[in-house]
């Protein structure tokens, strides 16, 4: 289900496509330029919690590659990079060996080693670079002399923001069930345009979010195997 | 819940019953200023778009026309004079244009019908060309009977003669008017005063003079049969007595200022006339005439109609419309608004008096109407439908009632804009509290597009909301001779036109905000739509 798609089925959710009505065919469409603009903010704050919940599949992306270049300390990660999957690593693809965050990370070692900065060699650890940039960085201690490359999974961004963007669910189950929980977000929004009440609290006193959203998180739910063997007694 | 949960007011619903208020708190079903081409009627509250301005011919040399006259005979022969550049045409209604006379390029001609012997006579609102005749078969100078050659500014048939105003026999009298012998309209006489003292019989021809002295600037005709003559910026006066010897000019209502040479008009139940300053005034009389009302037509136009001078009036019978040509544009007054209940305030039936106005423009080229010299109520040539009819400066005639669906002169789309007044929360709408939506109701005419603009107060942005009218359902599966269609089958009688006027909604949500709101429709297109209703919740 697109971005569009969805706003349209919130649309409808919401009696606003009705008569001779017709679901608009962008978002540039100025007959209900209001209700597109606040639709999708709504996808798009009830997207992030998800993301935030690390509940949708779909974040997962495997393709981290950096480089390294001799006398260079600090690296871009990809520009979809939200943060690291599961425990932050890097693999050294030409030493075929893990590396890890420095533990207490920058902070702790420029205490550890007020070098840190300059000195060379092949790199052992790595730590969040804080920078003014637009894509988050990491930098390498030791500081690279060599030539080497590392692969890393990370959580990429899942965020929709054009109409053809595909939501970030694998069925349209969990697609509709989402467009539910966004609707109901939409219409609080919609009818405190002035954003005098608590939106949060609203919702989680609204039965019909909190059901869509239960939905979601079941449909969501990997149907791990149990980790143990046999009938359990006691 | 908290109550700004439920924000919604109980919302607002427009109609257009209203026409055009250039005042500064217009009626919620008014136009407010800036609003023109749109309709209006007594019977609908609806939005629709004025009718094409069709071109219906062009004269040969593609000059200003200066007159559009017709005769149409007691047997029913009908033959019609377009005048432009100094000729006189005979006009088919189409293009076929044949000349018949010539007349001073200046001259401004206007008919009036001698049925008794079935021909026009011809004056001219500038008097540079002499009192003329039309049979049906040649254009020639009217014989009068005088030594000098005749002009007359005005002419009305009235007792059976042949009255002239203005005139000009030698030497230029305005004031004056001249009465032929009875029944004879080719019999004048300029030394002869109406009274007792110079006729015998009462059947002579005479001249009178308007007791203020001032130049006579129109004539008509009440629903009385009274004859009423106005003075340039004077006095408008009532014919008494019965023949020549006692006939004599009363007055009639001496605040009347009237201005122009073709702003008077009788419109059936009453006189309208364009006063000094620019107002239109109407003149409703008792049945005794001893107590004369006059009123301001114009209330409601006063940026529009302020400090005019002059304009040409044009009443269409049939449509139950006053038009008053001004350059550029015409002020269109919707009689039937104006005279009984008022206009409809929405479909549970309910009146009001609202003003009876609409603005036409248009958009084609150097505007047809910025220069507009001669307009005319007749039949439209070759059949018995009468239409209004005017000239503009390049020798095109234009039916003000087209059919096209090309748009004005066939080819340039009509742009309507109405405007309403400044809404907010004291008429049930705060677009400073929630996020403003709305429906518009239509029917189902044709596709076309509308525009919605909304001005917001305070914040002084506007937004565009842009729909699509739908039309009917599209005419697949029409029946035919020899198809599947058949009596009792499953095809019937429009069939092929499902939902055509069919009432349907769209809604609609503009962005924006504000202390409130002022809505504008418009539309440029050649469609005749009809929306019902804009609501807002």
């Amino acid at each position: 289900m697109t971005f569009l798609q969805s706003v349209s089925r919130i649309f409808q959710l919401m009696a606003i496509i009705r008569g001779d009505t017709d679901v608009p065919t962008s978002f540039s469409d100025t007959q209900h330029n209001a209700e597109i603009g606040l639709a999708q903010v709504a996808i798009q704050d009830e997207l992030i919690s998800l993301i935030a919940r690390r509940l949708l599949p779909k974040e997962r992306s495997t393709s981290g590659t950096i480089t390294t270049v001799a006398g260079t300390r600090t690296y871009n990660l990809a520009s979809d990079f939200l943060r690291f999957y599961g425990i932050p690593h890097l693999y050294n693809t030409t030493d075929q060996i893990n590396i890890g965050m420095y533990p207490g990370g920058l902070e702790q070692l420029q205490i550890d080693d007020q070098r840190y900065a300059t000195a060379p060699g092949n790199p052992l650890w790595f730590y969040d670079e804080p920078n003014s940039q637009t894509l988050k960085q990491i930098g390498f201690y030791l500081v690279p002399n060599v030539v080497r490359a590392f692969t890393y999974d990370y959580e990429a961004s899942t965020l929709v923001s054009s109409a053809s963007d595909n939501l970030p669910f694998h069925t349209n189950e969990e697609a509709y069930t989402f467009t539910q929980m966004a609707g109901r977000r939409f219409k609080f929004m919609w009818e405190d345009a002035r954003a005098e009440a608590d939106i949060v609290r609203i919702l989680e006193r609204d039965e019909s979010y909190r059901t869509a959203r239960t939905t979601l998180y079941a449909l969501l739910k990997p149907e791990n195997p149990r980790n143990s063997y046999g009938n359990s007694y006691r | 819940m908290s109550a700004v949960l439920n924000p919604v007011t109980n919302g607002l619903r427009l109609y257009f019953g209203g026409g055009l208020n250039e005042q500064i708190a217009p009626d919620i079903n008014e136009a407010a200023a800036g609003s023109y081409n749109f309709e209006l009627s007594k019977d609908t509250y609806q939005l629709q778009p004025r009718k094409p301005f069709d071109l219906a011919g062009t004269t040969p040399n593609s000059q200003q026309i200066t007159g559009i006259m017709q005769l149409v005979t007691t047997a029913g022969v009908e033959t019609s004079l377009v005048v432009g550049g100094g000729k006189v045409y005979q006009w088919s209604g189409s293009s076929t244009f044949t000349a018949v006379g010539t007349c001073d390029t200046a001259s401004l001609l206007r008919d009036t019908t001698w049925q008794l012997d079935n021909y026009l006579v011809i004056t001219d609102i500038s008097k540079r060309t002499a009192v003329s005749k039309w049979d049906g078969n040649s254009f020639g100078t009217l014989t009068t009977g005088l030594g000098n050659t005749l002009y007359a500014k005005y002419a009305i048939v009235h007792l059976g003669r042949m009255w002239l105003f203005n005139v000009k026999a030698g030497t230029d009298t305005p004031h004056m008017c001249v009465a032929s012998v009875y029944e004879n309209p080719t019999s004048y006489d300029t030394t002869k005063r109406a009274g007792a003292a110079t006729l015998s019989t009462g059947l002579e021809a005479f001249y009178m003079l308007t007791p203020d002295l001032r130049p006579i600037n129109g004539v008509c005709r009440t629903i009385a049969g009274d004859l009423i003559i106005s003075t340039q910026e004077g006095v408008l006066y009532k014919l008494t007595g019965s023949s020549g010897v006692n006939f004599a000019w009363a007055p009639f209502y001496p605040g009347s200022q009237a201005l122009g040479d073709e702003s008077m008009i009788g419109t059936g139940n009453d006189v309208f006339y364009m006063k000094k300053g620019g107002a239109i005034e109407s003149l409703a009389a008792t049945q005794s005439y001893g107590d004369v009302a006059s009123d301001d037509l114009s209330r409601w136009l006063r940026t529009t109609t302020k400090d005019l001078t002059g304009c040409i009036t044009a009443y269409d019978q049939t449509k139950q419309k006053v038009y008053f040509f001004i350059a550029g544009s015409v002020l269109v007054f919707f009689k039937d608004l104006y005279y009984g209940d008022g206009a409809l305030v929405g479909p549970t039936g309910g009146r009001a008096k609202l003003s009876p106005w609409s603005v036409y423009k248009t958009q084609y080229g150097s505007s047809p109407l910025a220069s507009v010299q001669a307009v005319k109520y007749m039949r439209q040539p070759g059949t018995t439908t009468y239409t209004m009819y005017f000239g503009d400066n390049a020798g095109r005639v234009i039916d003000m009632n087209g059919v096209g669906a090309s748009g004005d002169i066939g080819t340039t789309d009509v742009q309507a804009q109405r405007k309403t007044r400044f809404l907010d929360k004291r008429q049930g709408i705060d677009p400073n509290r929630h996020t403003i939506r709305g429906d518009i109701e239509y029917r189902r005419v044709k596709q076309c597009a509308v525009t919605l603009t909304l001005e917001y107060g305070d914040s002084y942005t506007s937004s565009d909301v842009g729909i699509t009218l739908k039309g009917p359902a599209s005419n697949s599966g029409v029946g035919y001779w020899g198809g599947s269609a058949y009596w009792t089958g499953t095809s019937y009688w429009s069939q092929a036109f499902a939902f055509a006027n069919a009432v349907t909604h769209q809604t609609f949500s503009p962005v924006g905000r504000g202390s409130g709101v002022t809505l504008t429709i418009s539309s440029n297109n050649n469609v005749g739509y009809l929306i019902d209703s804009v609501g807002f919740s």
